[in-house]
């Protein structure tokens, strides 16, 4: 801690104490510093493939191109952010990955299915069942207990109540809330409701969980928590987390970063 | 598709999202629903209430009164009849002028109101018609009424034993004359009460009320009916009976009226409380229950005499003193004794004007059906009372509910067919021509249901309607429209109002469900407004939802159930406000309905209650059933469109 901040002291001389010149240089450091990483993937298998991928929006008469030619393979057990400024294509992408939307060319391969092949029931349960979604503004149910609101993807997975009743109360455990499991939304802070999140995506074990900017609307101190918790998870139960955020310094803390700028991968 | 519970507890979790416009919403469209929950509620407690009174009176018998349908027209417009009277007219005014000259009287047959014909009819003053009143069309109407095949008391039974009545009986019918002029095949019959042993005379009764009469007058406006004890039994007053008593008394049901009369009470006014109303009934009940009273009999030509003498009384003293008055030359007194012979108590008549009026007596008897003068007392009990017509109430809550119930055997007086004897009032009367045809006969089969009761109605009644009305002056054209039918009687439920309640049940059914139609469809707009709202406020939810693995018939499943317990909600706030309101009206109403009902029902326990609030099971399942499926109808279509959406967009959107 004591070095950081004498860097972040070293960084405002330099910059003749201009906060926004620091940021700057603190995002290009970052840059480089996961784009210098060696990247070793923990796992052979491919999860998550992407080939030529589109998507193109209709705004108006003009049409709007989200994703251009995106070929990208995400490997099992994989922790990767995908940064990138706003409207570079980022959460479109984590979209398609998830099987919200369908892209207008290209084909996404997740676990060897092609996404676009998939009827909605299928995607349905792909969902469901294979990915786990955490978003930025958490989207807890406000009027059920924290465990009824882990439990909800497991509701429409058809689990029995004894067996999801468990399972709420290990993934509550793996994010730090067991206590809190029959609080309801409005009594948790910032981070515990995204930990909560986090929870309910793990709930039918899915191998792969993608999270759309989990830490805007958090403090520094639970953004850097909450992507430590992305490690761990990773980590120890293997499972592949794409994370879309902005913020270049908590993408170091992932294996592996991407950058995309105007709907195409950079790096 | 996710577990109904889980479904339902995701519904529930959603209702307590924006709770004040949730209320709102419940109870805006509740309000239109309370309407029908009220009236489904008074329903209910006026269904409750008919059928805890219908244990009174003959309200829990089925029985079916027929009467025989005949061409009332013949005696009017039929072509034979009228010649065949013409002939018979010349006949006997020859026959009349030939003995009038021979008795030294003079005859004019242009005056003479009871030869067969008259002049007039549909051919203008040329023209002749039948003349009703005369004995000779009378007695060849009679021939050709009585001459009809199907109508008879015997065809009646045939068809009743068929359908498996279990009682059959039969009623005489006496139309009373009281003091009115008007002829009954020229026999005027005159029943008039005697008070404190003096003859009340018809122009001296004390009127009733502007609104109909009442008091003996009932006698002449609502007649008097002998029936089969059995159908009387239930209006017997308690330690009544219906036997003539060991001093020779008819027994009689009357109207309350004619006990007010009998015991001089006054009439109660029609401000009186519900409370004074049955204070009084319970107190006319105990003190008429026995009591006798004298009725006169006087035949036409006594009626004629009385009235003669009181006039010749009048006359003079109205013209006492004058000079040039001259009095009668034979004086009748006013009979001193109740119902006693008028005597003459004065005759300077010449012997050739007594021998003048001897002999217009005889040419009366002989071509006029002219009795000697005849008069005789008979004594009534009253062992039981009916409800007055109802007349005094006007548009009331009272009125109304009076209308509605009335369920007794009519507003006249009824005695059992036994007390018809040779020495009986009964015998002396002559019934009135119709009743002496099938005209004016009834009929009545009594049946173990309402169902068979009902069942004999349609097959034996018949449903052309007669022309009389709009061609009088034509043979009217029912008699064989209903014969085309194989019907010949107009037959109704009697004496009880079962079949009154059925149809009011089904009546109200019929118009709930317009009422129910138009208030779904109002509910439905609004609530497809709101459900649209919260639908469309629920996109997000939405999304989250699909994004998390629910299928989209999850999402319509977990909006149903919402749905669901929105009208629930709708369904409570409606029944109760709905309760509310009926409790009101009963509570308001109750006392004035239920002394109507009693007085009507004439029922025994005169504090049993009308209630305007009922709870019917089926009735309350009807109007949920109703809201949720108003509520259904109108979130079908923005959950349609809710679900078909992108969720990414919804997402983006937000």
């Amino acid at each position: 801690m004591e070095d950081k901040q004498l860097y972040a002291k070293q960084l405002l001389q330099a910059v003749g104490g201009d906060i926004r010149a620091a940021l700057t240089e603190l995002k290009r450091v970052a840059a480089n510093t996961v784009s210098q990483k060696k990247y070793e993937p923990k796992s052979q298998e491919v999860v998550i493939r992407t080939m030529g991928l589109q998507k193109q929006y209709k705004m108006g008469k003009a049409t709007v191109s989200a994703i251009q030619d995106v070929t990208l393979a995400i490997h099992k057990g994989e922790f990767i952010a995908i940064t990138g400024t706003s409207g570079s294509g980022k959460s479109t992408l984590l979209h398609l990955i998830g099987g919200l939307d369908q892209p207008s060319a290209g084909d996404i391969e997740v676990r060897g299915q092609n996404l676009r092949k998939l009827s909605d029931v299928k995607l349905s349960r792909f969902r469901n069942r294979t990915i786990g979604f955490v978003f930025q503004f958490f989207y807890l149910q406000p009027f059920l207990r924290l465990q009824t609101n882990v439990e909800v993807p497991a509701m429409f997975a058809r689990t029995r109540r004894d067996r999801r009743a468990t399972k709420s109360k290990a993934t509550a455990e793996i994010v730090g809330l067991s206590d809190r499991l029959q609080h309801l939304p409005r009594e948790l802070s910032g981070g515990q409701m995204q930990r909560a999140a986090i929870a309910r995506a793990l709930q039918n074990e899915p191998d792969i969980l993608l999270a759309d900017e989990p830490t805007g609307n958090l403090d520094h101190e639970n953004a850097v928590a909450i992507f430590e918790l992305f490690k761990k998870i990773s980590t120890e139960q293997g499972t592949t987390i794409v994370v879309v955020t902005h913020d270049m310094a908590l993408a170091a803390i992932a294996d592996r970063a991407v950058q995309m700028k105007d709907g195409r991968i950079l790096a | 598709m996710m577990y109904l519970r889980d479904a339902t507890r995701l519904a529930a979790a959603k209702l307590r999202v924006r709770p004040v416009r949730t209320g709102v919403v419940i109870c805006i469209v509740a309000l239109l629903f309370a309407g029908i929950s009220l009236i489904a509620f008074v329903f209910a407690g006026i269904v409750q209430s008919l059928r805890d009174f219908s244990n009174e009176g003959l309200s829990s018998r089925y029985i079916v009164q027929a009467r025989p349908i005949v061409d009332a027209s013949y005696m009017f417009s039929n072509a034979d009849l009228k010649e065949q009277m013409r002939v018979k007219t010349v006949s006997l005014v020859a026959e009349k002028k030939a003995a009038a000259k021979r008795l030294g009287l003079a005859y004019d047959a242009d005056t003479d109101s009871t030869l067969p014909t008259m002049k007039g009819g549909p051919g203008g003053e040329n023209d002749i018609m039948a003349n009703f009143s005369s004995p000779i069309v009378q007695a060849a109407a009679k021939e050709h009424y009585n001459a009809l095949q199907h109508v008879g008391y015997d065809d009646f039974k045939k068809l009743a034993e068929a359908a498996a009545a279990k009682n059959i009986y039969k009623s005489t019918y006496y139309d009373i004359m009281s003091g009115s002029m008007y002829m009954t095949g020229g026999q005027q019959t005159y029943l008039q009460p005697i008070k404190n042993g003096k003859e009340i005379y018809a122009d001296s009764q004390k009127q009733g009320e502007m609104m109909g009469p009442t008091g003996f007058d009932t006698l002449a406006s609502s007649g008097w009916s002998y029936f089969d004890e059995d159908l009387l039994r239930p209006f017997v007053l308690p330690g009544q009976s219906l036997a003539i008593g060991k001093d020779g008394s008819v027994p009689v049901i009357a109207p309350i009226s004619v006990a007010e009369a009998i015991l001089g009470r006054d009439k109660l006014p029609s401000t009186a409380s519900a409370k004074e109303r049955l204070d009084y009934l319970v107190k006319i009940r105990s003190d008429i229950a026995g009591k006798t009273a004298q009725l006169c009999y006087r035949n036409p030509a006594s009626s004629q005499l009385v009235q003669l003498a009181r006039d010749q009384v009048r006359e003079m003293s109205a013209n006492k003193g004058k000079r040039d008055y001259v009095v009668p030359a034979l004086q009748y007194a006013v009979p001193t004794e109740p119902c006693g012979e008028v005597k003459v108590v004065k005759d300077t008549r010449t012997a050739s004007e007594k021998q003048q009026a001897n002999n217009e007596l005889m040419f009366k008897k002989t071509y006029e059906n002219y009795d000697d003068p005849q008069q005789t007392i008979t004594d009534v009990r009253i062992v039981g009372l009916v409800p007055d017509m109802n007349f005094e109430y006007g548009m009331s809550v009272r009125a109304i509910a009076a209308s509605v119930l009335q369920s007794s055997l009519g507003n006249g007086w009824y005695s059992p067919s036994r007390a018809i004897t040779a020495e009986s009032v009964a015998s002396k009367i002559s019934p009135t021509f119709e009743d002496s045809t099938p005209m004016g006969r009834a009929y009545y089969a009594e049946f173990e249901t309402l169902a068979a009761a009902r069942k004999f109605v349609r097959e034996t009644s018949c449903s052309a309607k007669s022309d009389m009305m709009t061609e009088p002056d034509r043979p009217d054209t029912r008699v064989a429209k209903c014969a085309g039918q194989g019907k010949y009687f107009d037959s109704k439920p009697f004496g009880s109002n079962a079949s009154a309640i059925e149809d009011l049940r089904q009546n109200t059914w019929r118009v709930m469900k317009y009422v129910t139609v138009v208030v779904m469809a109002l509910t439905s707009l609004v609530l497809m407004g709101v459900v649209g709202k919260i639908v469309a406020d629920s996109r997000r939810e939405t999304a989250v939802f699909r994004a998390l693995g629910a299928t989209r018939s999850d999402i319509g499943y977990i909006y149903i159930i919402y749905t669901i317990f929105l009208s629930f909600g709708i369904t409570l706030v409606a029944l109760l406000l709905g309760a509310m309101g009926a409790a009101w009206l009963s509570r308001r109403y109750s006392e004035d309905i239920s002394t109507a009902a009693v007085l009507a029902y004439n029922a025994a326990d005169v504090h049993k209650k009308f209630i305007l609030f009922g709870l019917d099971g089926t009735l309350v399942l009807g109007i949920t059933a109703v809201i949720i499926a108003s509520a259904l109808m109108s979130a079908f279509l923005p959950l349609l469109t809710n679900i078909r959406r992108n969720p990414i967009r919804d997402m983006r959107d937000e």
